[in-house]
């Protein structure tokens, strides 16, 4: 865990700050439904931010039907049987018809050699019905009814393990985003769905065909894990999407989005007992059926390697399989991942970046690409001319060799320490960083306490542990790869 | 672990997270001046709206809010300090205007301010080594950034109470007694000259970068850019001299918010800057932009499957009245709302863009007017028409709507209130205030103006600042 540019925390134990006590500011409400909030009263401006996350997302997909949890969000924006339509009932015949025409486009563009008249022929009609059910439909009414009522940071992401839909607001406008936010969660209606998933491929090929970073984010996912949800990014592969029917995204919800798989939290200048009548009024009658995602770990091996090119300039990553909670030593790793990649002393930014000048960037993440599912420790990095990305690689395989060796010093250890704890304290500063984070912690591990209990399991970590961890999952032989070399296209 | 993506790595901006919104080059956008600004009221909706649920949620009104009182003054040497205390956390932030930047960088030392900003954070103090800053701050895990932009430096950190006054000493020392370290000079230019080669990698940065050349000359103050040869030709001579003229306690404002005592706080700033030498600045004069309007394309020819596109022309000064009613157009136009003319026409109803924004821009000398849009290679010209159409409609038609007015002026307004939701965000706003000439009280200035723009003042400013016939237009895409 490191700079958090959001995160987290609490409970100092830096000896001479005074303590910020989280676990007594938040208060936990759960609906009989099943669905949880955490609540916590700030008072400093009349303004409050608020979350609703479900745990729904990649990793819930299943091959051929990758980025249905991203096309569900983006279709959570296109409103209810209330927002979004002048007349539903007029409107919602005619939406069944465009799902029947869509449906049988889809499936003809699917074929290996479509009825290239058929397919002319059912956009045409597609076209017909979308401009039909348009007399009916108020466009984007969710972003004009919030955007006129002074939502801030009005959005919504996808991850490999969750959902989140987020907006801060002034105060006067909490029932309004209750209002609007749970429609978007519990009724949507799949407006525009075709068209949207044009915008999503569009998405992604400014994402990942066109941009270097992205190409190689979905190869080093493509490489270490040969199973399971992890093999694909969020946004899925340009086939699948361009499969898309409005059946997969309602499936998707009924399947995910019910009350037990969702947190909800709200931070700002509200009182307690106003939030949870309103969080009964307008989340009370969300489905409490027993959510079906059953994590599974699959087998995925390490030793990998992926060379690629790219009309760019060279980069290289580094990853070993690591697992994930409940397994302890997920907080071994965190350390090692402050010690390896914050700040400028820290042991690759000092010797690749600053001592030896090889590299402009190194970065570490220790959940990679997401913590339901075992991951993997990823390091990150982009060398400076004339020295090139395989030079890197060996560069961080001595020192991960030393980590195995030698102990880290004492100083090195209160670092870490020192650095896990302000870097938390700065995060809790935003009213939308302390929600986001609650709401990840509660949604992901079922414990947002861990974000209590964290610096002292920081703590706990022993230079014996450290030492033990690196021999036990820094093989040489099970490292992973990734090289990005130039390659003009033409 | 870690449960909140970390935005700093590459890898994650891209695949990580979906989000359906706030295309990625306009987020920055929100902090350009205009939409920084601040308000204490809120409008109350007035509008009938068609649901009557959502109607009476409009009608509830908003509590009594007192703003917080900022203390202010000059000391003796002329620093200017904004100070809030702010005792929810034990941490204490503090940032540090200083009128300087690339525009008044001589023509054959292009580089030069980037280089210094690198410089002066890590290349030591008179007293320690560059190593032995970077271990002080390190093990306090104080966060310390410094940079030079075009016509601002910006000096900030961020440290747990407790260490205010040994980190504060540090960091006036990385400014007043900076060391200038050899070893890292070099590392500094190697990155500004890496920074420059991979900025290429990103047609969307690409298409940036020529975009403003485009419309302000290749080699204006507003648009030029370091090369490799520029960088590497900059001297240690070069950056003492540069930083000794700007650096000085005359031209700087402080603002600082967090868990200390404030008059304690300024002993330490007295304490840190009153040996400093010091003296009045006399600025280089900049060349003045030449407002013109002529219509031009620029091409960069990249195998992409999308092209990347940035549209426009010159935009006002900042001190024209007529900002408030353009900010209006702009929301109304393009601003990155999902509920604007060109994203609900290019986006919504036709998929044919992701990301697609407009920004009306007001800067020192005229800012720029652009909107930004990336789409599928085959689609490009539709799309450019689109927005041509889009801008002539704007400027020649005059059939904005009372709804489209009262969405927009609401958007702006009901905003505002998030400029004190952050001690620290309230007093950098007041510095920046000043720095930019406005009063200590120009966000009641800036929500009164918004309140009284008319259906007219959007029409006429419309007519008179938007140039659909003299369109810059840079394209970064397959030939």
């Amino acid at each position: 865990m490191k700079r958090y540019i959001f995160l987290i925390l609490t409970l100092l134990i830096i000896p001479t700050a005074q303590a910020y006590d989280l676990e007594k500011d938040v208060v936990e409400f759960k609906l009989p439904n099943g669905m949880r909030w955490l609540l916590v009263e700030r008072h400093r401006a009349p303004v409050f931010s608020g979350i609703v996350m479900i745990r729904a997302g990649g990793a819930d997909e299943s091959p051929g039907k990758t980025g249905i949890a991203h096309m569900f969000e983006h279709m959570a924006f296109k409103g209810s049987s209330k927002l979004g339509t002048r007349d539903f009932a007029k409107e919602k015949p005619i939406l069944e018809e465009i799902e029947r025409a869509g449906d049988e486009l889809t499936k003809e563009s699917q074929k290996e050699r479509p009825d290239e008249q058929k397919v002319k022929d059912l956009t045409a009609k597609l076209k017909a019905l979308q401009e039909e059910a348009a007399k009916y439909q108020i466009k984007n009414e969710v972003w004009e009814v919030m955007g006129r009522n002074g939502a801030a940071d009005l959005n919504a992401y996808t991850s490999k393990d969750a959902t989140a839909y987020h907006s801060s607001m002034p105060i006067n406008r909490l029932e309004m985003w209750m209002d609007v936010i749970s429609q978007m969660v519990a009724d949507p209606v799949y407006r525009e769905f075709y068209t949207e998933r044009s915008v999503i491929l569009e998405e992604r090929r400014g994402g990942i065909e066109n941009d270097p970073d992205g190409k190689m984010s979905e190869l080093i996912l493509e490489t270490a894990f040969q199973n399971g949800p992890y093999h694909w990014p969020v946004i899925g592969s340009a086939k699948d999407v361009a499969g898309l029917t409005i059946a997969d995204a309602r499936e998707f919800h009924g399947k995910f989005y019910v009350a037990p798989n969702m947190v909800g939290v709200l931070v700002g200048d509200f009182k307690i007992g106003e939030a949870k009548h309103l969080i009964k009024k307008y989340f009370g009658a969300i489905p409490s059926s027993k959510p079906v995602s059953q994590d599974k770990n699959y087998g995925n091996e390490g030793g990998r390697e992926k060379r690629f090119g790219f009309d760019a300039e060279p980069a290289s990553a580094v990853a070993y399989h690591k697992p994930t909670l409940p397994d302890p030593s997920e907080f071994v790793f965190d350390v090692i991942d402050v010690l390896l990649c914050s700040g400028p002393t820290s042991r690759l930014e000092k010797r690749l970046v600053y001592d030896e000048k090889v590299a402009r960037e190194v970065s570490c993440s220790d959940s990679y690409p997401g913590s339901r599912l075992n991951n993997l420790m990823l390091i990150w990095m982009e060398p400076n001319r004339p020295h090139g990305p395989d030079e890197l690689v060996t560069k961080v395989q001595e020192e991960l060799e030393r980590i195995k060796k030698e102990p880290i010093t004492d100083e090195e250890l209160l670092r870490v320490r020192t650095k896990v704890t302000a870097t938390m304290l700065y995060a809790l500063e935003r009213n939308m960083g302390l929600a986001m984070s609650l709401a990840e912690f509660e949604t992901v591990f079922n414990d947002w306490r861990l974000i209590v209990k964290y610096p002292k399991l920081i703590d706990q970590v022993t230079k014996e542990d450290i030492m033990n961890l690196a021999r036990k999952y820094f093989p040489k032989d099970k490292m992973i790869e990734i090289i990005r070399v130039r390659e003009p296209k033409k | 672990m870690k449960k909140f993506p970390d935005m700093s790595l590459r890898a994650q901006r891209s695949n990580l997270m979906k989000s359906v919104g706030l295309p990625r080059p306009f987020q920055g956008l929100a902090m350009t001046f205009s939409a920084i600004l601040i308000l204490t009221t809120i409008l109350i909706g007035c509008s009938p709206s068609p649901k009557d649920e959502i109607g009476r949620m409009e009608k509830v009104p908003m509590p009594k809010f007192t703003e917080p009182t900022v203390d202010s003054g000059v000391l003796p040497n002329g620093i200017r300090y904004y100070l809030l205390e702010d005792h929810q956390l034990p941490i204490a932030q503090m940032n540090i205007i200083t009128k300087t930047g690339s525009i008044y960088e001589p023509a054959d030392k292009l580089g030069l301010a980037k280089l210094l900003g690198i410089v002066l954070r890590t290349g030591g103090t008179k007293n320690m080594t560059p190593e032995d800053v970077d271990r002080a701050f390190d093990n306090m895990a104080a966060e310390a950034g410094i940079g030079l932009g075009s016509e601002m430096g910006e000096a900030g950190i961020k440290v747990l109470s407790k260490d205010r006054e040994k980190a504060l000493s540090l960091f006036f020392d990385l400014l007043f007694a900076p060391r200038f370290d050899l070893k890292r000079t070099e590392l500094g230019k190697i990155k500004i000259i890496e920074a420059l080669k991979r900025e290429d990698d990103y047609p969307e940065q690409v298409v940036g970068r020529e975009f403003k050349k485009l419309v302000y000359g290749d080699s204006s103050p507003w648009a030029r850019r370091p090369t490799n040869e520029s960088v590497r030709k900059l001297t240690i001579d070069d950056l003492k001299k540069f930083h000794e003229k700007y650096f000085v306690p005359s031209n700087m404002i402080v603002a600082a918010a967090g868990d200390f005592d404030k008059a304690s706080f300024i002993e330490l700033l007295k304490k840190f800057t009153q040996d400093v030498p010091n003296h009045q600045v006399d600025f280089p004069k900049v060349p003045p932009v030449e407002l013109k309007f002529p219509s031009q394309e620029k091409r960069i020819a990249r195998p992409l499957t999308q092209s990347y596109i940035e549209a426009g022309h010159l935009g006002i000064k900042r001190h024209n009245p007529d900002k408030y009613a353009l900010e209006i157009m702009d929301t109304i136009l393009g601003a990155p709302l999902f509920k604007s003319r060109l994203m609900e026409d290019i986006r919504s109803n036709r998929g044919l863009a992701y990301t697609i924004a407009s920004d009306f821009g007001w800067g020192t000398d005229y800012g720029l007017f652009n909107i930004y849009v990336d789409t599928k290679s085959q689609t490009e010209n539709q799309v450019i028409d689109l927005i041509r159409a889009h801008l002539t409609r704007m400027k020649e038609k005059g059939d904005v709507t009372e709804a489209e007015l009262d969405f927009a002026k609401k958007a702006v307004l009901n905003k505002l209130i998030f400029e004190f939701d952050n001690s620290f965000k309230i007093v950098t706003s007041r510095a920046r205030y000043f720095f930019y000439g406005y009063p200590d009280n120009y966000w009641h200035i800036y929500r009164d103006s918004i309140e009284k723009v008319t259906l007219e003042d959007v029409k006429r400013v419309s007519r008179e600042y938007l140039h659909p016939e003299g369109l810059s237009i840079a394209i970064v895409g397959p030939k």
